[in-house]
């Protein structure tokens, strides 16, 4: 069974000669959630919306479910759930009219698959008021629930926390965990509030001027960004020893170039250069770095940028 | 049946209007048999309304125009078509539903016009068998005409897709269509063979009780010409349009 649900191979969307999604290799293995990052006018909506199918690529491919050619890819798309930019929605139908629509469009036998979805997104009590008289918080809500209908594989949530309540926004995201655990839903997910993606997401990918600049684990995030002690000594081995047994901490990294990253005693800074240099080490350059979610994705994206994410 | 009662009431009061100053006008000005005569064409039954109608050439693709873009401008502006087609749904699907439904629609509006008229007018007492099969076959092929209407509003708001945009087009081009027609015709020979072939001269020449064939074949083949074009050039437009 392929474990990629999603693979694209050079993705290119150019307008009036401008690439606005540049040759564009993006990997969702089957169960990830994928945060997709940039800034306004990055490209990732109009990159979503080409593996939607709604705008064709000008070079490159898609594979979604093992799938590439235009047939396949059309039965793929059935697996799919997605929101893009804002909720797609029927003004004068209630939320459950618009459920029904829907319920009709994936051909689901079950009527009482409405009531559930409702129920998890907290539109039980929507009634029969109309979709034109709802909050902007009850439309991404109805929008989330439409995209669920019919027990997608994948999801595509295209800024899907915009307008919640910050109770919303905890309700919704506990939700799409409990969804990607418990069923095993693959979620893309993008969004500018990098507080929330990174209290859920397992992967991200960050793309700048239509570029993929990188693709990289939650994991491989939090060791770039977690705070430590930086030290460039002239032999791993003999400092090592140092922390070891002087210092007493096993608590660090040894990494390329002669590098160790010390994850405490950050205020001992002084000593640990003291015991190193007593046992013949010599320290090259020691000082505290690590940085916080947004200084990291602002410096990889290059320039000052900060007005466009927000913390939680 | 509310567009049908609203299309009789406008056609009365027009009808009267327009007679104000004809030589048959009688002393009583409640008089409805200003304008009519025994002639089925001119009965007032369903059948003459229904004639006098089709008659004006213009008044039903207009309203097909404003509905097509109403319906189908509505979910490029809501955004609805990108929940069709991200789930999998062909563009070419997606058309043909939308053709198929407007189709559906034209002829609902024709239809619900002569069946209100029979509820105002009835159907009079001198109708043969070979005026019903007339009036049949004028209604077939003014179906064809009209769904040749409503196809080629369908492209026009497929290309354009804003609402008011596309509203103002349908509308422009039925009035306009049957201006510069005109013109032509009346300044140039081969302006009255040119309008022959647009769709309104046609819905008005099968308006005549008992055409002649050669008036019917022309206006089956302009229908199902117009049809398949506008169709045709309308779904290869969408297939390569992008959808925002």
């Amino acid at each position: 069974m392929n474990e990629y649900v999603l693979r694209t191979y050079g993705l290119t969307k150019t307008y009036s000669n401008k690439a606005v999604v540049d040759n564009v290799n993006m990997t969702i293995k089957k169960g990830d959630i994928y945060g997709f990052i940039g800034k306004n006018g990055a490209g990732k909506t109009t990159f979503i919306r080409m593996i939607t199918g709604l705008v064709a690529p000008k070079n490159g491919q898609i594979e979604m479910f093992s799938q590439k050619a235009e047939k396949g890819l059309c039965e793929a798309r059935r697996r799919l759930g997605c929101i893009i930019e804002m909720p797609a929605l029927y003004l004068n139908m209630t939320a459950a009219g618009n459920m029904e629509h829907r319920r009709k469009l994936l051909g689901i036998p079950d009527k009482d698959c409405i009531k559930n979805v409702l129920n998890t997104v907290g539109l039980s009590d929507a009634g029969k008021k109309k979709v034109k008289n709802y909050s902007l918080g009850m439309k991404q809500r109805l929008g989330i629930a439409i995209a669920l209908l019919g027990n997608p594989d994948f999801l595509i949530l295209d800024e899907p926390i915009n307008g919640l309540d910050p109770a919303g926004i905890v309700e919704i995201r506990d939700l799409l965990i409990r969804l990607n655990q418990e069923k095993g839903i693959t979620i893309l997910i993008s969004s500018h509030i990098l507080g929330e993606l990174s209290k859920l997401v397992t992967c991200y990918g960050v793309i700048c001027n239509g570029q993929l600049i990188e693709e990289f684990s939650a994991k491989e995030l939090e060791v770039r960004c977690k705070n430590h002690l930086r030290i460039r000594v002239d032999n791993v081995k003999k400092a090592s020893c140092v922390l070891e047994t002087i210092i007493g901490t096993t608590n660090y990294d040894v990494q390329q170039d002669n590098l160790i990253r010390l994850y405490e005693f950050f205020d001992k800074a002084g000593v640990i250069t003291t015991e190193l240099a007593k046992n013949d080490v010599v320290v090259e350059e020691i000082f505290q770095a690590g940085q916080d979610l947004e200084d990291y994705f602002i410096k990889l994206m290059g320039g000052v940028a900060s007005a466009e994410f927000t913390k939680s | 049946m509310v567009i049908g009662i609203f299309i009789c009431i406008l056609m009365i009061l027009q009808m009267k209007g327009a007679d104000i100053n004809s030589q048959h006008i009688k002393a009583n000005p409640s008089d409805f048999n200003i304008g009519w005569d025994s002639s089925l064409g001119n009965s007032k039954t369903a059948f003459g309304v229904a004639y006098k109608i089709f008659g004006t050439g213009d008044i039903f693709p207009i309203l097909i125009g404003i509905f097509i873009s109403i319906f189908v401008s509505n979910e490029f502006s809501l955004g609805t078509i990108k929940n069709i087609l991200s789930i999998g749904y062909k563009k070419s699907s997606f058309y043909l539903s939308k053709l198929i439904t407007v189709s559906v629609a034209s002829v609902a509006i024709m239809f619900s016009m002569i069946v209100v008229s029979c509820v105002i007018f009835g159907i009079g007492d001198s109708v043969g068998l070979s005026d019903i099969l007339n009036f049949a076959r004028m209604l077939l092929v003014q179906s064809l005409l009209h769904i040749a209407f409503a196809s080629l509003f369908l492209m026009v708001a497929i290309i354009i897709r804003n609402n008011s945009g596309v509203m103002a087009t349908n509308i422009c081009l039925v009035l306009s269509a049957s201006v510069i027609f005109v013109m032509l015709s009346t300044h140039f020979e081969f302006g009255k063979t040119l309008r022959s072939l647009w769709l309104a001269p046609n819905v008005v020449a099968m308006t005549d009780t008992n055409p002649l064939t050669y008036i019917v074949t022309r206006a089956i083949i302009v229908g199902f010409f117009y049809l398949i074009v506008s169709s045709s050039l309308g779904m290869f437009i969408f297939k390569r349009q992008d959808v925002k």
